[in-house]
């Protein structure tokens, strides 16, 4: 029978090499949008289960010269694609029974917890994107009820080891845990756990936890010794660094990875800004589930630069999901939704001469930023970092004294407040003015322990408000119920941070309707995060919601702040201003 | 321009967040919304050589999540001097469009922010 070309397996560059005829050249590159227009003769696929489904297909149509051994695995691969998809989809959708975790666990988990445990256990590896707060963590624990995860290794964020621990403790007691304590490798051996019975030496734990940062330290020795990794907010593995100045932390993670069975990415907000960094995340969690970088962004990226956005975000979630990649479950979806959240943006004032204050250096930074050419790449790139921080904290300060007021607001009304900043420099100002409230701190400046106490004191009503870091708190639990008003006094550049710290409040054990406010000034750094926001914002949702609605009520802010601005009036035994017309 | 229309595109579009990837797709959202409130509209209305997204009751009503300022200055000013137009209507998500004009032709020009839709 006549052939085409041929189709060889290039086995350690995980790719697929094709040589065929012209005419069918044409067709190939049709169907493979990532192989370069321009590419003559040859072209390279990437090795991937997606991909060898579909040359399973294009070599029925075009025959092409394939060894019996690359024929097998071109098979195998495609088989994967197959059995993937449907098993999760069958076990999504309930048609085959989940593992029964519950018969070793001793708290039992929820279905939907255990379903994303078996997908883990029976696929190698997923990206589970569940709401935040709909506890992610006990998925990971199920999986580590079968031997073949151990010894397990976690990584989280610097202030979440302890709870880790916590929560393997309460589910899996005869799991041996162990957080590393330093950044540099130590006999592990002598811990105790199943280590003789894994075939290793006997002590080793049953669960390493580590952060991140330690990773870095301990990939080497970690690598050849654990069998499954957890990899807990896995955002933090968005950046890849450019090549030649690699991230230290992802090439860890990445070396971790590749050594490992069994591989779990954790988080509500996989990516924080442009749809592009999921492909450094899935890089780790599935290496090629994507294809190469280029393919990724040949097929689904426009590229703004260094920034490449996805062009059909709908399009892409949907392929995610029924690729077996990742999954997310909506507090709706798994039935165990809670009072309503509202997100209400607020302008408040401004001071305008705290941002008049930086107009010199500011505008000196500006124009260093704008110069014509490329030979100032890294000064340039320091000036906008410093721009966007002094615009930043000046527009903060600016604010201070409403969002202060604000909080007062809400606090003299009878409420408890988590707000949130960015800048020392703000935080202090919120301290001073709010200073009678005894306002609590969890910002970049505590100690884990100092945290711990104004998480406590906050939890337990001493203090009335709690000001956190914009970025310190992400996977945090324990305030839900204990309070339902989150402010940002200050916004940060990426809609996912603001998903997290949402989170902290409005999760599982939330009994009260939640309300976020978002207190936006009109000058300043405020009205161009708030564009930024939304056009990422238009990523994420798209991606991890692909079938979302086109409209959703807004819940009206304005009758909110009215109604608590009433409120406080009554108690203080003020009258209300005439003609006003409060819903309740 | 009727001033009660304008006040009431800004409380119904005020009432909702929209999701979209596209412009396109805000405008289907904003036309779903204008439906379930029994507003009616005229989409794509041809004015001149442009088409306008939405147009109701002589007002030009146009969508956008991007374009620079004089960009989108310019489209409106070229609404405003159709003699169909009674006056216009930017729906946007971008804050830099806040600074529009508020007169153009002698026609009022509002800007509707959805800041609800960007958090």
């Amino acid at each position: 029978m006549k052939t085409y070309g041929t189709l060889q397996l290039e086995h350690e560059k995980h790719r697929w090499r094709l040589e065929c005829e012209p005419h069918v050249m044409l067709r190939l590159k049709r169907l493979f949008a990532s192989v370069g227009k321009r590419s003559h003769g040859v072209v390279y696929v990437a090795d991937t289960e997606e991909n060898a489904r579909d040359l399973e297909w294009f070599i029925d149509r075009y025959r092409l010269e394939v060894s019996p051994r690359a024929s097998a695995h071109l098979v195998k691969q495609s088989l994967m694609h197959r059995e993937r998809a449907s098993l999760v989809d069958a076990l999504i959708a309930g048609r085959m029974p989940p593992t029964d975790f519950n018969r070793v666990l001793a708290l039992p988990a929820r279905g939907y917890q255990q379903v994303a445990g078996d997908i883990v256990l029976r696929g190698g590896s997923l990206l589970l994107a569940d709401e935040v707060g709909l506890g992610k963590t006990l998925s990971a624990i199920c999986t580590f009820t079968d031997t073949r995860t151990l010894p397990a290794l976690v990584v989280t964020l610097t202030h979440l080891p302890k709870q880790w621990a916590n929560e393997i403790a309460k589910f899996a007691p005869s799991l041996r845990v162990h957080i590393l304590k330093k950044g540099t490798p130590y006999d592990l051996t002598r811990i105790g756990g199943r280590g003789k019975q894994l075939g290793l030496s006997a002590g080793t734990p049953d669960v390493i936890i580590t952060n991140y940062h330690k990773l870095t330290g301990w990939a080497e020795t970690l690598a050849p010794v654990v069998r499954s990794v957890v990899f807990d907010e896995c955002q933090e593995l968005r950046r890849r660094g450019a090549p030649g100045e690699r991230s230290q932390k992802y090439q860890a993670a990445e070396h971790v990875a590749r050594y490992t069975q069994f591989r779990m990415g954790l988080s509500a907000t996989p990516f924080y800004n442009y749809g592009g960094e999921i492909w450094n995340v899935m890089n780790v969690l599935r290496p090629d589930g994507l294809g190469t970088e280029t393919e990724f962004h040949t097929e689904w990226c426009v590229s703004a630069a260094d920034k490449p956005r996805i062009s059909d975000p709908h399009a892409f979630g949907t392929f995610m999901r029924e690729a077996g990649m990742m999954i997310r479950r909506t507090r709706k979806d798994v039935g165990r939704e809670l009072p309503p959240l509202s997100k209400v943006p607020h302008h408040v004032e401004a001071d305008p001469e705290a941002i008049e204050k930086i107009a010199g250096s500011a505008s000196e930074l500006a124009r260093i930023i704008l110069r014509q050419g490329e030979s100032h790449r890294g000064e340039k790139f320091h000036a906008s970092e410093e721009l966007s921080n002094k615009l930043r904290q000046a527009t903060g300060i600016a604010k201070a004294p409403y969002v202060a007021e604000f909080v007062r607001l809400l606090v003299e009304s009878g409420e408890k407040v988590v707000l949130y900043g960015w800048h020392h420099e703000v935080y202090r100002l919120w301290g001073e003015l709010l200073r009678d409230l005894a306002p609590a701190f969890f910002t970049g400046v505590q100690s884990i322990s100092e945290k711990d106490k104004s998480k406590q004191a906050f939890v337990a009503g001493e203090s009335r408000v709690l000001i956190m870091s914009l970025r310190a708190g992400a996977g945090l639990d324990g305030l839900q119920g204990k309070c339902r008003n989150v402010v940002f006094g200050e916004l940060d550049w990426s809609p996912g941070v603001h998903e997290q710290c949402i989170g902290r409040v409005y999760r599982d054990g939330q009994i009260d309707p939640v309300v976020a406010y978002f207190l936006v000034a009109e000058s300043g750094s405020d009205p161009i995060v708030a564009d930024v926001l939304g056009l990422k914002k238009s990523q994420i949702d798209g991606v991890l919601e692909p079938t979302g609605a086109l409209v959703e009520h807004l819940d009206q802010g304005d009758g909110n702040v009215k109604r608590l601005a009433a409120a406080f009036l009554l108690q203080r035994g003020l009258s209300l201003p005439a003609q006003t017309a409060v819903a309740s | 321009m009727s001033e009660s229309l304008t006040l009431t595109l800004r409380r119904t579009l005020g009432s909702a967040r929209f999701r979209y990837t596209s412009e396109l797709e805000l405008q289907d959202g904003i036309a779903e919304l204008f439906t379930a409130r029994g507003i009616a509209f005229e989409r794509e209305r041809q004015l001149g050589p442009d088409r306008v997204d939405f147009f109701i009751a002589g007002i030009a009503i146009e969508v956008k999540i991007e374009g620079s300022l004089s960009d989108v200055t310019r489209q409106l000013h070229r609404y405003s001097e159709h003699p169909d137009v009674t006056g216009v209507v930017l729906v946007t998500t971008r804050a830099r469009h806040n600074a529009m004009p508020n007169l153009m032709t002698a026609k009022p020009v509002d800007v509707i922010h959805l800041l609800g839709s960007v958090f």
